[in-house]
């Protein structure tokens, strides 16, 4: 699992014999970007005994990832239906306040009706999102911590 | 993707959560080949056994032929032989699918690390 400090290792003692040896090339030492760390992972002896624990947690994130993508589509669509029914109901009551209600336009309370209707669609969507990011967020780590070396 | 591992060194869960195919793709074949290499080798572990107790079974028909005995001469050449070609055959299979689904398993579970890894 310790390729990285091998590799390491191996690095800083060319630079050594580098700067000793007062070796003058124009090329440049290797440098690995100053953020790369590569994530430590088990071997495949380490976790043979968990695929099926693996496949499991990718499953989970698998159907989170499914859900969350339909409570998106859910989200937009409701809130586009919101919106709409707002202004007719908006429409709705300044008829109302004029008095002069076209009789095939809908009442401002049935409007109203079918706004809190979205709205609550709209809340749903959001609630069973974040549900699903919270089961997508234990899928992940469990995955994560499966290969991950223990010692 | 690349610039966006965090500091850890693996993706985010929005990242993971995007690449959710490639994750499930890969713990699928992953799990699929660990476990036949499983089974290949306790395939290959009952045919040793096998042709363990064939071996016995012929050394003791050939020490009754050194003995005088000749009732399993036709035994060891008939049936012996052929089953202990046969197993050895089913031990070689056993040991190349073993290895066939290992280098799958590698494979599987390195594509799996370098979706994690984001590289």
């Amino acid at each position: 699992m310790n390729h990285l400090h091998a590799d390491n290792a191996g690095f800083s003692a060319n630079e050594e014999t580098q700067a000793a040896g007062a070796h003058k090339d124009n090329v440049a030492p290797f440098q690995l970007p100053a953020d790369h760390v590569e994530y430590p992972a088990a071997s495949l002896e380490e976790i043979a005994p968990r695929v099926d624990d693996i496949l499991e947690a990718a499953k989970s994130l698998a159907s989170a990832a499914k859900k969350l993508e339909k409570n998106r589509q859910e989200e937009e669509e409701a809130e586009q239906s919101a919106r709409a029914l707002q202004q007719e109901a908006n429409e709705a009551f300044d008829a109302r306040l004029a008095k002069r209600e076209a009789p095939e336009a809908r009442s401002f309370e049935d409007v109203q009706k079918d706004l809190l209707k979205a709205i609550k669609r709209l809340d749903k969507a959001v609630e069973s999102a974040s549900e699903e990011t919270g089961k997508a967020q234990g899928a992940y780590r469990e995955l994560l911590s499966i290969i991950t070396p223990s010692h | 993707m690349h610039n966006s591992v965090s500091s850890d060194g693996v993706i985010s869960l929005p990242q993971a959560l995007a690449n959710y195919k490639m994750i499930l793709s890969a713990a699928q074949r992953l799990s699929s080949s660990v476990n036949k290499a499983e089974r290949k080798r306790a395939e290959e572990a009952r045919a040793r056994e096998l042709a363990s107790r064939l071996r016995d079974e012929s050394k003791a028909a050939y020490k009754a032929l050194a003995d005088g005995d000749f009732s399993g001469q036709l035994r060891i050449e008939k049936t012996i032989q052929r089953d202990l070609q046969k197993v050895n055959n089913e031990v070689d299979r056993a040991i190349e699918g073993a290895n066939k689904e290992a280098e799958k398993s590698e494979q599987a579970y390195a594509d799996l690390l370098s979706v994690l890894r984001g590289v």
